[in-house]
């Protein structure tokens, strides 16, 4: 027993360069600065954030400001603006990598505040992103590609070693929302009993469907949709075994048929790359916002700091 | 300063004591993800008389059979829903001493992404009351859109605000979604006298059978201030 938790201990203990995180770390606040550029460009600051007497759509009104900052600074449609603007910015600041840690924890106090204020705005991505800042408010996510490291070694690549359960941590949020939303999808739809219907009847909806496609077009096409159906449903409740793959792909040094045959078939990188496939043909096909782009932005957490570093544009800024 | 910078025999004490420190803390940060995901919705009745629910309680009997349990359908389905209960109670009380952090920083665990629960879906439409007396048809969801809202009304974040669900219907704020959108075109068009936005529930069958509208639903009406 206690050799298992001395293994346990030593095992979040371990380093590695800190590329991947960097990566996900950009990625993560490119893809919150679209999402906030979308709210500006549509002019929704204030009908999603002020106070109902300021022309907010609710729940907060000047009785019942709904969230700290507002309690702290006064329920204003100038402090709603005040507010998305210190988020604007935390996510411009995390992007570049300067101050990074009291970056992600400013835009997660930001962000946790203006989902609080307008609940039914808030998506299931606002949710997984806020979970991965949490994360990365204790990751040295600036490690490198920041300008901390710029500030601190006078180059933008540094080859720090930090430490990796930060990345492992995203690798199990990743498989929690997965893995949970596969099991949960158990209505007929997602089922033999329903034919594996779901897609079919999602690019039906006008409110998501990207291209509203004729009902003939959509019957036509339904052998392929039940399909994707199928193949999408299981890559989610199959994503229980990606640590094990994981796992496999890390000490496939050590003996063991099994773990031969796992790494020889790649199955972890065709779990990956049906992960991405399935999250392109989501932002293809349907208007899901940054949905697909927040998922694909934590990806790098799949990957070995090693392979990120042997990318094209990270060689040649290195 | 770090820790990892110091040296001598304290600062190695120190850095092996903070090791284990934060591995249980990671532990702790895992258990409460995995608890987080378990569902917080409770098992109805109504539900397992679905088909999938059938399905369900017929593996459960199946299995019960083969282990030399007898129990029929209504008592399966019965301790399926308190055992339900019992593990949202379980899941509320392991979960009490995160829950001022996971709410304040709005943290969930809970994906139930895309569950469909039936085959039907919406679609808005917008119609302006004008001078004229007449309603007109000013935005229909994926069809029709006079006045180019499309854009933003499909932005996720605004149509969070509106799309009902199947189930249970629209959201909290659509109500207040339905005001702003009333104020916004009063300010556009200035022959609108009244605003309606409705939902028109439509019912999808099997992959060839027709679309079948059920009829509109969900209706509010504003009207413009100082309007007869």
């Amino acid at each position: 027993m206690r050799a298992l938790l001395a293994r346990w201990v030593q095992f979040w203990d371990l380093r590695e360069p800190a590329d991947s995180l960097a990566v996900l770390r950009i990625g993560l606040a490119l893809v919150v600065l679209c999402d906030f550029a979308a709210v500006g460009r549509f002019g929704l600051v204030a009908p999603l954030w002020a106070p109902i007497e300021d022309g907010g759509i609710g729940p907060a009104a000047y009785a019942a400001p709904s969230c700290w900052f507002y309690e702290v600074f006064g329920a204003s449609a100038f402090n709603a603006g005040l507010l998305f603007t210190l988020a604007c910015v935390a996510t411009a600041s995390l992007c570049i990598g300067w101050c990074t840690r009291s970056s992600a924890l400013a835009l997660l106090l930001a962000y946790s505040q203006l989902a609080q204020l307008s609940p039914a705005s808030d998506r299931g991505i606002d949710t997984l992103l806020r979970n991965v800042l949490i994360i990365l408010v204790f990751a040295p996510s600036g490690a490198t590609l920041s300008a901390d490291a710029r500030l601190r070694t006078g180059r933008w690549i540094s080859d720090a070693r930090v430490v990796a359960w930060p990345r492992y941590l995203i690798v199990v949020q990743l498989i929690v929302m997965y893995f949970s939303a596969g099991m949960q999808k158990q209505s007929q739809a997602w089922t033999s009993l329903g034919g594996y219907s779901a897609l079919y009847l999602v690019l039906h909806q006008p409110h998501y469907a990207a291209f509203s496609l004729p009902h003939e077009w959509l019957v036509t096409f339904s052998p392929v949709l039940r399909i994707s159906t199928f193949v999408s449903v299981w890559f989610e409740r199959l994503s229980i075994f990606v640590p094990w793959l994981m796992w496999l792909r890390a000490t496939r040094d050590r003996p063991g048929r099994l773990r031969a045959v796992v790494n020889r078939t790649h199955l972890l990188e065709i779990w990956v790359a049906l992960g991405i496939t399935f999250h392109l043909g989501l932002a293809l096909t349907l208007q899901l916002g940054i949905f697909p782009w927040g998922c694909i932005a934590l990806y790098p957490a799949f990957f070995q700091p090693e392979s990120i570093r042997r990318l094209p544009l990270l060689a040649a800024v290195g | 300063m770090t820790l990892g910078a110091l040296e001598g025999p304290r600062a190695e004490y120190a850095r092996r004591v903070w090791r284990r420190v934060r591995a249980f803390l990671i532990t702790l940060v895992l258990l409460q993800q995995i608890i987080s995901a378990w569902p917080a919705q409770t098992l109805t009745l109504d539900q397992l008389t679905r088909p999938e629910g059938e399905r369900l309680v017929s593996v459960l009997e199946r299995t019960l059979g083969l282990l030399g349990v007898e129990r029929d359908r209504e008592q399966i389905k019965q301790a399926l829903v308190d055992r339900s209960l019992d593990v949202a109670r379980f899941r509320r009380t392991l979960l009490r001493p995160f829950r001022m952090l996971t709410s304040g920083l709005a943290s969930d665990q809970q994906w139930g992404l895309f569950l469909i629960s039936r085959s039907q879906y919406f679609r808005m439409q917008i119609d302006l009351l004008r001078d004229d007396g007449e309603w007109h048809t000013i935005y229909r969801a994926g069809s029709f859109d006079e006045l180019g809202l499309g854009p933003m009304l499909r932005y996720r974040r605004v149509r969070g605000l509106y799309n009902p669900s199947a189930r249970v219907g629209p959201r909290r704020q659509y109500s207040g979604f339905v005001s702003w959108l009333a104020n916004e075109l009063f300010a556009m068009q200035r022959d609108a006298r009244q605003v309606r936005v409705q939902m028109e529930r439509f019912q999808l069958g099997h992959a060839g059978e027709p679309v079948e509208s059920l009829g509109f639903e969900f209706a509010r009406i504003r009207t413009r201030a100082g309007a007869p």
